[in-house]
Order: C-alpha cells, then sequence, then structure tokens
C-alpha cells in the first residue's frame, strides 16, 4: 500500500516525542518530525533553521496561536509556520515542509516538499 | 559540555555518575551550585564555616524547580568574598550567626539582596530559607528573578520579612512541610537519563540512526582545543 519509492519510513510512533520533535535522517538530508499529541497531528519540516543554519528544529518548542501550529527554533526563537514553512517572527525565509502518515504504527514522511 | 556531542553526553555523564558527580542543574530554573569563600577553615577572617554551610545549603535545595533560576552564597565574614549580596537568598557569617539577605540578582540589571534577618543560627536561617523560597515558587510569575519578584510586591522587603518571620500569612508550616517533601524526593536527573532507556534514547541527533552523530557540526582549533566553527553571521569581528 505505501510506495517506498515516495515515503521514507521514518520511525514508530512510538519513537516520536509527545509534543515535541525528533530529526529523521534521509541521506544527506536531515528532517524535523513533529507531533502535538491532545491533537493527534503530526508535521515535518527542513531541520536546518535559516536564521543560522543550525541543524536545531527538531529540537525546538513546538506550539500554536490561533489554530497555527508552529516550531520556534532553540537558538534565537524564530518561530516557523508548521503548515506553510513561512518565518513568523522575521524576514527569514520560509522552511520545506513535508506530508507525513502514520500506517500500522510507522510514521511515514512525503520525500518530496509540499 | 562544550564540544560534546547530544549522543556523547549519556556516555560522559555514565562516566561521571560512577565517579561520585551529579547533576548541576546548570540547564534548569532551579538552584545553581552554591559558592562559598574559604571560611574559617582556612582564612584567617573566617567567623564560620562557610564551605559546610554552603553544602549543606546546596544539598537541601538541589534540583528544586522554581519560576527562574536559584543563585545563592554563603561567605564567612563581612568582606563577602563569596558576593552574597548579589543572590536570590545569600548568607554572611556574623559573630553570633549568620546573616540572611534576599532577592538579589546578577544580569543586564543588577541588585543587591536585602538583609531579612540577623544573627541566626544555622538551624533557624534554613528554617526562613525554606519558607522563602516555597513562597517565592508558589506565587511569582514564570520566568521572574526574585529581585523583579520582590520590586513588584506590595509592601517590599518589609512585608515579606513579615510573612517569613512572623508566619503574617500563616503559610509556614505548610510551606515547611512542602520544602520537606521536595528535599525527600530528590533524585540526580542525570542518573536516571542514563539508566533510564527511555530518557536515554532522547539524546541521539537522528530517531533512525541513533549511533550517528550530526555530521554537519564542524570542529575548528583554538588555542590548542576545540570549539564549534563559526556560525554564518555578517557579524564577525
Amino acid at each position: 500500500m505505501t510506495e517506498t519509492s515516495n515515503w521514507l519510513a521514518a520511525c514508530r510512533v512510538e519513537d516520536a516525542v509527545e509534543n515535541g520533535g525528533v530529526c529523521v535522517k534521509n541521506g544527506e538530508e536531515q528532517i524535523a518530525l513533529f507531533y502535538f499529541k491532545r491533537r493527534d497531528e503530526w508535521f515535518a519540516t527542513q531541520n536546518e533553521c535559516p536564521h543560522r543554519k543550525q541543524m536545531a528544529l527538531s529540537r525546538g518548542m513546538i506550539g500554536s496561536t490561533t489554530d497555527e501550529p508552529k516550531v520556534a527554533c532553540p537558538f534565537h526563537k524564530k518561530t516557523f509556520s508548521l503548515h506553510t514553512g513561512e518565518c513568523l517572527s522575521g524576514d527569514e525565509c520560509a522552511i520545506k515542509t513535508y506530508p507525513v502518515k502514520i500506517d500500522n504504527g510507522m510514521v511515514y514522511i512525503g520525500k518530496q516538499p509540499k | 559540555m562544550f564540544g560534546a556531542h547530544v549522543n556523547d553526553l549519556p556516555v560522559i555523564w555514565e562516566e561521571l555518575i560512577a565517579a561520585g558527580f551529579e547533576s548541576g542543574h546548570a540547564y534548569g530554573k532551579a538552584l545553581r551550585t552554591v559558592k562559598s569563600c574559604v571560611g574559617s577553615t582556612w582564612c584567617r577572617f573566617g567567623l564560620h564555616d562557610s564551605v559546610s554551610y554552603a553544602i549543606r545549603i546546596e544539598e537541601r535545595y538541589r534540583g528544586i524547580r522554581a519560576p527562574h533560576k536559584l543563585k545563592s552564597a554563603v561567605s564567612g565574614c563581612i568582606r563577602e568574598c563569596a558576593e552574597a549580596q548579589s543572590k536570590d537568598f545569600g548568607i554572611i557569617a556574623t559573630e553570633k550567626g549568620w546573616n540572611l539577605y534576599v532577592c538579589g540578582n546578577g544580569g543586564s540589571k543588577p541588585q543587591h539582596a536585602l538583609l531579612l534577618a540577623t544573627d541566626l543560627d544555622s538551624d533557624t536561617c534554613i528554617k526562613f530559607i525554606d519558607r522563602f523560597l516555597m513562597f517565592y515558587i508558589r506565587t511569582a510569575d514564570p520566568l521572574t528573578r526574585t529581585a523583579t519578584w520582590l520590586n513588584k510586591m506590595e509592601g517590599g522587603i518589609d512585608y515579606l520579612r513579615n510573612v517569613i518571620i512572623n508566619d503574617s500569612l500563616g503559610m509556614a508550616a505548610q510551606w515547611e512541610q512542602e520544602m520537606e517533601n521536595l528535599v525527600n524526593s530528590y533524585k540526580c536527573e542525570w542518573k536516571e537519563a542514563i539508566e533510564n532507556p527511555a530518557i536515554r534514547k532522547r539524546f541521539s541527533h537522528f530517531v533512525n540512526a541513533p549511533k550517528e552523530k550530526d555530521p554537519t557540526i564542524e570542529f575548528v582549533d583554538m588555542r590548542g582545543q576545540k570549539r564549534v566553527a563559526e556560525w554564518n553571521t555578517s557579524n564577525q569581528i
């Protein structure tokens, strides 16, 4: 059912962090995978923060204001929408976002950015 | 742990724990290590053993989470080599006992601590600190240091003194009990982190390649030691 060419098997659901992020390796790429427990929602973005080019977003704080889920980079607290990747707190460029799906207890991340 | 990869941390802490070290909570909104001067053991001016008292304070309040970090110090005399007056709670030896100062902060707007009580014996000083800390923990806004908390407190230091020493709110017994519970439930969280697989596995960079370190981290040499290469920034001088 899941074509392995389009989807990366990232990890098991229980390996993800509740209300936080983990970093997934896909070849040379690093992808941040976020899980909002109460809403049972998953998001994936590039792990690199465009501000100072550090691989840190997966360790950021997640939350939402007025229904917009977002992540704040732990270094300088730049925030990015988890829906669109747009930078909400300044004029950094947007981050790439990827589709996520769960199948049979496994988390899959789409290999092509949205 | 400057220069350590996140994967290295549990390995490092395993060695440290085995050698008898414990977390210093430098990352936490909690008590930092308590500073002291050399004290009466070795200093000609020392009125009391500030080192032992500082250790007693540190071992009592370590790990307790608070609205913000807590810093403390014990000085063995008025010369104040431990700089207790810049601390959230600071203790200075007198001939007859200890003076307790509270609500000092450093940072961008330093403020000296104010005298709460004088000539206390060691046990009474600790009792007042128990009450002071619980009052702070229970009533301060999040991320508010003690100086700001006191600055916003109606009645200021006089009110605070009344609450702590005269028990004007009638809360002292409850606070002392609550503090006793906190003290009795202390565990070193780094020891727990290395022993609990669910916590330990969070200390890897890739969830799907837990033994691999972040390949993008680059170290360079500085004074014969390693440091991370400069980040991309236009402010380099």
